[in-house]
């Protein structure tokens, strides 16, 4: 079975809400599962800063 | 519904291969490969041993009802070029072991509620989609979809979970059908990167937006972004990093809790338009940037279409208005050097000031730092005193800036009046680049300017405004948008030959002067006058459309004080579109290349002040005159003409024309006036109505004679 780990990160960008779901029997210190919380949010934080795709514009809808 | 457990590590998830299916875990393989109905699991078993292994879809898509990868005790990495996942059931990732590098479309089409997604921070490799009639989906885990990418709900309901509030990452949401979904945001943050259309529910038609206290954040930097709110209700919607030009829109009649719009960073001004009214029933803040030339324009989209946002507070800082009421609690809305750029109710504008130009050198009109502007002429640089669209900008007579320096007006900024009268010894080039500022007081030159760039000036004030040329030629196309405003021109007024004049709303009343315009003089869309007070539009150009009354609709002349003109003084062939209207004005021709006159038009005159030179109308039309005096010389005759092998019609309603030298042909003359081409005159054929002859001589006392006798 697993576990579900919710944790949230404020930042300027808003609020980052995710969960971890681990095996009930897994073997993360609570140092790994902290860096895997951290890895979640560097990898949000990459993605909503990343260089805008330059898209061609529309008309207005 | 059966189970299907991957086996033997790396393989082909295809249409037909069944070594790596079994029906138990870690059991044989030849299972049927799973159908949609089939839950899939790939787990501890999966594997040979510990080892990584390549689980590579093809014969896209792939289907299942279940898709569950957990308890991988090696790495499996889930692969497929271009070939897609459709899951009927819940998903699961998993968080450690598991690499995702299939790069199609995953869609999620269960028509039954209780499904879960929960990619355990693995983002998904292209667009997402949820489409399942009477499908239900909740987030067990936050959801990235890769830029570039949509999220698209079709069909059903999509949860973020009202427990996780889990974030959504995209490029762009996209709701927009008439099928029945509801999308429940709960508290969670969604962050759209799309610089095109990041939030799209043009059509809400059936669809259920609970927005809980969610915030959407749209963090699109380059190109302007459109918020296509479908005219719903949204908690919190933050536009967070304008520091584009483009046009930032947002679209839909739309309800907010908070509208937040992060300010400019850079000078320039970013404009939001709005095409409907918004309510925002928290606070609409519009944050400062760090300096009152970093800009913010809320406007209607629609010119002269008046938007209502009404709030419940707002927080503006270094924002202009155009055509905006504000209501509600906060009206009047006050703030922080808010621009008043006309057509606004319910928002308290600072006073009119006047500042001064206080950079010694060659600068921009919008700096940061201290700015360029002081409160007195000398004073000390000032970082509030950036000139509004209410305000009079004064450049001194010298130092500031120094004698030969360069004023660039450096983004499309809103002006109120620019006076440079002071400017005579000391020079000064005030220009624009490609920047078109609307400007919405006076404009004064003096004689030691120089103006340049090819920007647009639009004059806007939809009050009395005034242009002071200073005979200083204005290398801007030039457009007239003021509605029940003027334009007076204070001098004559030129413009390069490479650019155009535009007279959309308002009056250009050329006050007795002459107005000389480059490539076209060209009316649109609006309600528009020209009037002549005995002044003179010149067209020189040597084209189709040197006059050109693109949009006749709402457009009308007026005559005033003294005789107006309109000269054509092309010397090669030249059109004046007249578009059916009246001009209480002369046509001249007044070069010797052949002018057309397209339309049925009516006019004050016609003349020509230069021969020989032709005149041809367009068949079939008919032009009024009130007076004719069109007439060559000796061996220079003026040639009226059609442009087509078939008749034009003239008509003066009554008196005489008395004409000479001219050459006639494809002329239909009449409405009551006695038509003499006079004694010199060439009949070239397909004529009626005129007369070969000098009209006859007046006898005084005529008509009384008769009358006795």
């Amino acid at each position: 079975m697993t576990m579900k780990i919710d944790f949230s990160f404020s930042s300027q960008y808003g609020t980052f809400s995710d969960a971890l779901h681990l095996p009930d029997d897994h073997t993360f210190t609570d140092a790994e599962i902290e860096a895997m919380k951290q890895q979640r949010f560097d990898n949000w934080i990459a993605v909503i800063t990343a260089p805008p795709v330059e898209e061609t514009p529309i008309e207005e809808v | 519904m059966a189970d299907r457990y991957w086996i033997l590590g790396t393989g082909t998830w295809d249409s037909t291969s069944t070594a790596n299916w079994s029906t138990s875990s870690g059991g044989a393989g030849g299972a049927s490969v799973p159908t949609a109905a089939d839950n899939v699991f790939f787990n501890a078993n999966s594997n040979v041993g510990i080892t990584a292994f390549t689980v590579t879809m093809a014969n896209s898509p792939r289907v299942c009802n279940n898709f569950t990868a957990s308890g991988l005790d090696g790495v499996m990495t889930f692969a497929g070029v271009g070939i897609g996942l459709t899951v009927s059931g819940n998903l699961t990732f998993q968080a450690t072991n598991f690499t995702r590098t299939y790069n199609g479309t995953t869609t999620f089409n269960a028509t039954t509620t209780g499904k879960t997604v929960t990619t355990n921070g693995v983002a998904f490799g292209a667009d997402v989609t949820f489409n399942g009639v009477g499908g239900g989906w909740t987030l067990g885990s936050a959801l990235t979809v890769p830029i570039g990418n949509t999220l698209t709900i079709t069909n059903g309901t999509f949860d973020t979970s009202s427990v996780g509030n889990y974030a959504v990452t995209s490029s762009t949401f996209s709701s927009s059908n008439s099928n029945v979904r509801t999308i429940n945001l709960n508290a969670s943050t969604v962050t759209l990167s799309s610089n095109n259309t990041p939030w799209n529910m043009a059509t809400s038609t059936n669809a259920t937006l609970n927005a809980g206290t969610s915030t959407i954040n749209l963090t699109a930097t380059t190109f302007g972004l459109t918020f296509v709110g479908g005219g719903l209700t949204y908690y919190g919607v933050a536009i967070t990093a304008i520091v584009q030009t483009a046009t930032t829109q947002i679209t839909g009649a739309n309800t907010f809790t908070n509208l937040t719009i992060t300010g400019r960073t850079t000078v320039g001004i970013s404009v939001i338009s709005l095409s409907a009214d918004q309510t925002i029933n928290g606070t609409l803040t519009v944050n400062a940037g760090t300096a009152s030339a970093f800009r913010m324009q809320i406007s209607s989209n629609t010119f002269n279409t008046t938007r209502t946002l009404t709030c419940a507070s707002v927080s503006l800082t270094d924002v202009d208005f155009r055509d905006i009421t504000i209501a509600g609690a906060a009206s009047p809305a006050s703030g922080t050097r808010l621009g008043d750029c006309k057509g606004n109710s319910g928002i308290t504008f600072l006073a009119t000031k006047t500042v001064y130009y206080r950079q010694t050198g060659s600068a921009d009109w919008g700096a940061t730092g201290s700015g360029s502007w002081s409160a007195t002429s000398g004073g000390a640089l000032d970082a509030t005193k950036f000139p509004l669209a209410q305000d009079t900008a004064i450049f001194p007579a010298a130092t500031y800036p120094a004698s030969g320096s360069t004023t660039n007006i450096n983004a499309n900024y809103n002006i109120g009046t620019i006076d440079m009268s002071l400017r005579t010894a000391n020079t000064m080039t005030l220009g624009i680049t490609t920047n078109s500022p609307t400007i919405y007081g006076n404009w004064i030159n003096g004689t030691g300017i120089t103006l340049s760039g090819t920007g647009t000036l639009t004059f806007a004030g939809r009050a009395t405004q005034q242009i002071t040329s200073s005979a200083k030629t204005f290398t801007q196309p030039i457009t007239i948008n003021s509605p029940s405003g003027s334009v007076t021109l204070q001098d004559a007024l030129t413009t390069s030959t490479t650019v155009a004049t535009n007279l959309t709303n308002g009056t250009l009343d050329l006050n007795g002067f002459t107005y000389t315009v480059g490539t076209a003089f060209t009316t649109a869309t609006g309600t528009k006058n020209l009037t002549f007070n005995g002044g003179t539009l010149v067209c020189p150009a040597a084209t189709t459309t040197a006059f050109n009354n693109a949009q006749p609709t709402n457009f009308t002349t007026t005559a005033g004080t003294g005789t107006g003109t309109i000269s054509m003084t092309a010397a090669t062939a030249k059109s004046f579109v007249g578009g059916g209207s009246t001009f209480n004005c002369t046509i001249n021709q007044g070069g010797a290349g052949t002018l057309t006159v397209t339309g049925s038009n009516t006019f004050n005159n016609i003349t020509n002040t230069v021969q020989p030179a032709s005149i041809l109308f367009t068949a079939a039309t008919t032009s009024t005159f009130t007076n004719f005096s069109l007439s060559g010389t000796a061996g220079n005759l003026i040639t009226i003409g059609s442009v087509t092998a078939a008749s034009h019609t003239l008509s003066k309603a009554s008196g005489t024309v008395s004409a000479d030298f001219l050459s006639i042909s494809r002329s239909t003359a009449t409405g009551g006036a006695g038509w003499y081409a006079g004694a010199n005159s060439t009949d070239g054929g397909n004529n009626s109505g005129w007369i070969f002859t000098a009209p006859p001589a007046p006898s005084a006392g005529n008509g009384n004679f008769l009358v006795f006798f």
